[in-house]
C-alpha cells in the first residue's frame, strides 16, 4: 500500500506544479517591457475581447524595435505606430503632411520643411526640428549601425553610404533654422518624390533627449532599440513577448489625435494559424504585405467567409529567376524567358490572384509601363534561340529552390518542365531559404528563385549594377549602368518615366533574370473593423488613429 | 549516495563541455550568413561589416566559441541576433511555457496510461485489452499536425468553446481558467503520443511481472488481490516505467515543436524554429545547452529513482 501513497503524493504534486505554472506562465511580468502602463481596461465582451482593442495577425516575429536599424518589413510596420515620420504616403508616389506641415523646394536641391508646432512626445516634449536633425545626424555617424545610410546618402556632405566623411561631426546638408523649421539640402537637384520617400517617409524621427543618453555605438544593442520607452507617433510600446505578441496601447498626445482603438496587439502565427485566427475571430485583421500572408491555397475559404471582407491588390512582392549572368548570354538567358510559362503558373498555382513580372516593376508601381510587351511562352522561338546560341543541351543546369514558400517551391517544378520542353537540363536543388540566398550572393549557382520586396522608388541600381549589394544575377552591363544612373540622377517624374520604360524595354530584351510573378496582396479583416489595409500597402497605417471596430 | 550524486555532477561538466563546443561548431557549419537575413535590400558592403562586428562574427571560431563561455560562466548567454534582446531574459518565459505545457501532458498521459496498462495487462488478449491497445497504437499512428488543426477545427471554429491557440486571452481578462482552456488542446494533442506509448510500455512490464512466481505465491499465499498488484506487481515495474518516463522528459523539450507551432504555444519549440530559420547562434546554442542540461539531470534522477524503488540498487 505503501506504493499507492506515494503515487498520490506524486499525482498531487503534478498538479500542484501544474497550476502553479499556469497561474506564473504567460502573464506579464516575464516579458521585455517598456516604461508604460499596460493595464487593459475598456467594455470586455462576452468572448473576453475587448472592443477597443485592434487584433493583427503577423506572420512573421518583428525584428527589434530599432527606428535607427530596421531590416525587417514587421519591424519598420510597427515602428510606423509608434515614430513619427516626416511624411505620409496614401498611394503609391503621392505624399500628405504627417509631423511636416509643409515639405517644399523650389530648386529641386533645398528642401524646407516646416513641423506641426503642436507635435509632443508621449512624455509631453515637443517634437522639433533638433529631433529631426539630431535623428539625421545619428544615421550619418559612422558608429550607428543603421539601415537608412543609403537613404540619406544625397544630402550634401556625406559619403554614397550616407556616412560622414572622416573628421566631420555633422551633416552639412541639414540646417535647422528655429524649432519649427529646418532646411535640407542635396548634393545635386533630385527628383522631390526621391526625397520625400526616401527621408520624408521611411525615416523615423526619433527622440532627441532618449537617444542621446546612449552612446552611439551602444544604440543598436541598448534597450532604445528593444523597448521603447517614448513614442511619437499613433501608440505607445507596452511589451513584446518574443516570436508571439506585440501589445501597444494609444498614445495620448498623438498629434493628429488619440487613436480609437485604444489597444493593440499584433500576434505572431504561421499561415495556416492565420487562417483559423481570421475565421475564429482570434484576430481582426491579417497584416497583409509580406508580413501577415495567408496561404493561397486557403484564399477561396476566407473570400467565402461571411464574416471577412477579402480583397486583393497588385502589389510590390515579386519572384524572380536570377540567371547568372557570368555563366549564361542574352540569347540562353532569353531563351530561358521564352520557355517558361508565367501564365500556367500564375493560374494555376495563384488562381490569378498573381500577375506574371513583365519587367522589373509590378503593375502597382506609377512607373510601370504596360506598354512593354511581355515576352511570350514561345518552345520554338527558346529552342531557336538556343540553337542560334550553340549553348551545349546537355550541360546540366542547376536550378536553385529555396524552401519556406510553397507557390515558389511548387512553380520550381513547373519551371524545370518548361526548361526541359526548350531542350534544357535541368535539376532542382532545394536549400533552405538562408543557405540558398547565401548562394546565390555568392554567385554559386546557376539559376535561381528569390523574391525581393520592390519599393516605390524605381531605383533598382542595388539589383542591376554590378556595384549593387543585391546584384543577385551578377549583371555587369554598360548600357544598363548608363540607364540606371540616368534614372537616379532625373529631376523631374515625367522623365524618370522615360528613362524607367526604356530601361524595362532593354532589361526584357536581355534578360538579365526572368521575372516570374508579382503575387497580389490580401486585405483579409473582419467585417466589423472600419480601416484597416489600402491598396497601397505601405501607406496604410495613414489613418490608423481613426480605426474603430463596430 | 551523497558521493555519487557528487561524482555524478562531476562528469556532467566535461560531458556538457564537449556538447557545447559540438553545438557550436554544427550551429556554425551551417551555411548562410545570418547578416544576409538582417540587412536591407540596398545595404552597403561597411553596413554588413559593421553588423557582423556588431554580432561578433566577425571573429574566428574559437574565440568566438571562447567568449561564449566566458559570458556563459558569468551568466550571459548573449543576445538574440533577431530581436536583440538578451538570450537570458527571454529563456525563463520559453522554460516556463514549455514546461506548463510538459507537465500537463505527463500528468494526463501517465494518469490515463498507468491504470490502463495494468487492465490491459490484466485482461490479457480480452476484448478491453484489444480496445485499449488498439486506441493506443491510434495515438501512436495519428501525426500531431492532423490531430492538432482538427482539433482546432472542431473545438474552437465549429463548436467555439476552446480557443485556437496561444497561452492566454490577450486584452482579456486573463486568470487561471483562462490559461486552462488554452492549455486543453496541446495537451489532447501530446498526450495522446505519450500515453499512448506509456500503455504499451506498463502493459508489456505488467505482463511479464504476472507471470512471475513470486505473484503466484503472493496468490497462493491468499493475498488481497489490490495488495498483490500495488505491493508485489506495480512495485516491481518501476524500474522499466522510471526509464520510459526519464527519457520522455527531455525529449518533449524537443518533441513539442509541431505541437507549439500549430497552437502558437510561445515555448522553446517554436523559439527553436525561428531561430533556426534565422541563424540565431546565440539563441540556438542555449536552447541546446537547456536540452542538454535536462537530459543530464533526468538520467541522474532516474538513477537516483531506481534506489528509491528497488532496494537491491544501491550506489
Amino acid at each position: 500500500m505503501a506504493s499507492f501513497k506515494k503515487i498520490t503524493l506524486l499525482i498531487m504534486i503534478m498538479f500542484g506544479m501544474v497550476f502553479f505554472l499556469v497561474a506564473c506562465g504567460g502573464g506579464e511580468g516575464t516579458e521585455t517591457t517598456g516604461d508604460n502602463d499596460g493595464d487593459p481596461s475598456g467594455d470586455i465582451t462576452s468572448d473576453g475581447e475587448e472592443e477597443d482593442t485592434l487584433y493583427i495577425g503577423l506572420t512573421n516575429a518583428p525584428g527589434g524595435f530599432n527606428p535607427l536599424n530596421a531590416s525587417d518589413t514587421v519591424a519598420q510596420w510597427i515602428l510606423r505606430m509608434l515614430y513619427p515620420t516626416l511624411l505620409e504616403q496614401p498611394e503609391s508616389l503621392v505624399f500628405d503632411g504627417n509631423l511636416a506641415e509643409s515639405f517644399e523646394t523650389e530648386d529641386n536641391q533645398s528642401f524646407t520643411i516646416t513641423l506641426r508646432p503642436d507635435a509632443e512626445w508621449s512624455d509631453g516634449e515637443p517634437i522639433t526640428a533638433d529631433d529631426v536633425a539630431y535623428t539625421l545626424e545619428l544615421i550619418a555617424n559612422p558608429d550607428v549601425e543603421t539601415t537608412w545610410g543609403v537613404n540619406i546618402s544625397s544630402l550634401e556632405g556625406l559619403q554614397s553610404t550616407g556616412k560622414w566623411e572622416d573628421g566631420a561631426a555633422g551633416v552639412a546638408g541639414v540646417e535647422v533654422v528655429d524649432e519649427q523649421t529646418l532646411i535640407l539640402t542635396t548634393k545635386t537637384p533630385v527628383d522631390p518624390n526621391y526625397i520625400k520617400e526616401m527621408i520624408g517617409f521611411n525615416v523615423y524621427i526619433v527622440p532627441k533627449h532618449i537617444a542621446e543618453q546612449y552612446e552611439p555605438a551602444e544604440l543598436a544593442n541598448s534597450d532604445f532599440a528593444t523597448t521603447p520607452s517614448v513614442s511619437g507617433s499613433i501608440y505607445q510600446f507596452v511589451q513584446y513577448e518574443t516570436d508571439a505578441y506585440v501589445q501597444l496601447e494609444a498614445n495620448p498626445t498623438f498629434y493628429k489625435g488619440e487613436a480609437q482603438l485604444k489597444h493593440v496587439y499584433l500576434r505572431v502565427v504561421n499561415g495556416t494559424s492565420l487562417v483559423t485566427e481570421l475565421q475564429s475571430g482570434g484576430v481582426d485583421m491579417a497584416a497583409g504585405g509580406g508580413i501577415g500572408v495567408v496561404p493561397v491555397s486557403e484564399v477561396d475559404t476566407l473570400a467565402a467567409d461571411d464574416n471577412l471582407d477579402f480583397e486583393s491588390y497588385p502589389g510590390f512582392a515579386t519572384q524572380f529567376m536570377f540567371i547568372n549572368n557570368e555563366e549564361f548570354d542574352a540569347d540562353v538567358r532569353l531563351a530561358m524567358m521564352y520557355a517558361i510559362d508565367r501564365e500556367a503558373i500564375v493560374e494555376q498555382l495563384f488562381r490569378g490572384n498573381a500577375e506574371v513580372l513583365n519587367s522589373t516593376y509590378t503593375s502597382a508601381s506609377v512607373y510601370f509601363d504596360p506598354n512593354v510587351e511581355a515576352i511570350p511562352h514561345d518552345v520554338d522561338r527558346a529552342r531557336e534561340l538556343l540553337e542560334e546560341s550553340g549553348f551545349d543541351t546537355s550541360q546540366e543546369i542547376e536550378l536553385t529552390v529555396p524552401t519556406g514558400n510553397r507557390a515558389r517551391e511548387q512553380s520550381a517544378s513547373l519551371i524545370q518542365q518548361n526548361l526541359a520542353e526548350a531542350g534544357f537540363n535541368v535539376t532542382q536543388v532545394t536549400f533552405d531559404f538562408v543557405t540558398a540566398l547565401a548562394n546565390v550572393r555568392e554567385g554559386d549557382y546557376q539559376i535561381g528563385l528569390i523574391g525581393i520586396p520592390l519599393t516605390s522608388d524605381p531605383d533598382q541600381t542595388y539589383l542591376w549594377s554590378q556595384s549593387g549589394t543585391t546584384n543577385l544575377g551578377r549583371v555587369n552591363d554598360e548600357r544598363m549602368e548608363d540607364l540606371l544612373e540616368q534614372g537616379r540622377t532625373s529631376t523631374s517624374m515625367e522623365e524618370r518615366q522615360e528613362i524607367y520604360s526604356e530601361l524595362q524595354e532593354y532589361w526584357r530584351d536581355q534578360a538579365f533574370s526572368v521575372g516570374l510573378y508579382g503575387d497580389f496582396q490580401y486585405k483579409v479583416q473582419n467585417k466589423e473593423l472600419n480601416g484597416g489595409i489600402k491598396e497601397f500597402w505601405g501607406g496604410s497605417l495613414h489613418d490608423m488613429h481613426e480605426w474603430t471596430k463596430d | 549516495m551523497g558521493k555519487y550524486i557528487v561524482k555524478r555532477i562531476l562528469i556532467t561538466i566535461p560531458v556538457l563541455l564537449m556538447v557545447t563546443v559540438f553545438c557550436f561548431i554544427i550551429v556554425n557549419l551551417a551555411p548562410g550568413d545570418p547578416t544576409d537575413l538582417y540587412i536591407s535590400e540596398n545595404a552597403t558592403e561597411q553596413q554588413i561589416a559593421q553588423m557582423r562586428s556588431s554580432l561578433g562574427i566577425d571573429q574566428p571560431f574559437p574565440i568566438q566559441y571562447f567568449k561564449w563561455l566566458l559570458n556563459l560562466v558569468q551568466g550571459n548567454l548573449g543576445f538574440s541576433f533577431a530581436s536583440r534582446l538578451p538570450v537570458i531574459d527571454v529563456l525563463p518565459t520559453k522554460i516556463i511555457a514549455t514546461v506548463t505545457l510538459m507537465a500537463s501532458t505527463l500528468l494526463v498521459s501517465y494518469l490515463l496510461a498507468i491504470p490502463l496498462g495494468i487492465i490491459s495487462a490484466r485482461k490479457q488478449n480480452g476484448f478491453v485489452d484489444n480496445l485499449i491497445t488498439g486506441v493506443s497504437f491510434l495515438g501512436i499512428s495519428i501525426p500531431n499536425f492532423f490531430f492538432g488543426l482538427a482539433l482546432i477545427y472542431i473545438f474552437a471554429l465549429q463548436l467555439g468553446v476552446l480557443p485556437t491557440g496561444g497561452m492566454e486571452t490577450l486584452g482579456g481578462s486573463g486568470g487561471l481558467v483562462d490559461r486552462m482552456q488554452h492549455l486543453i488542446l496541446p495537451t489532447i494533442v501530446l498526450a495522446a503520443f505519450y500515453c499512448s506509448n506509456m500503455i504499451r510500455y506498463v502493459r508489456a512490464s505488467m505482463i511479464d511481472i504476472f507471470a512471475e512466481n513470486y505473484m503466484r505465491t503472493a496468490t497462493a499465499k491468499g493475498l488481497k488481490e489490490t495488495l498483490i498488484l500495488w505491493g508485489h506487481g506495480v512495485r516491481n515495474a518501476w524500474v522499466p516505467i522510471i526509464t520510459v518516463i526519464s527519457t520522455d522528459i527531455p525529449k518533449m523539450l524537443g518533441g513539442a515543436i509541431v505541437t507549439e507551432q500549430i497552437f502558437q504555444w510561445p515555448g522553446i519549440g517554436q523559439w527553436m524554429i525561428s531561430a533556426i530559420n534565422a541563424r540565431d547562434y546565440p539563441v540556438l546554442m542555449a536552447i541546446n545547452l537547456v536540452a542538454a542540461v535536462s537530459v543530464l539531470v533526468f538520467n541522474l534522477l532516474a538513477d537516483l529513482l531506481y534506489a528509491a524503488v528497488d532496494p537491491r540498487i544501491r550506489y
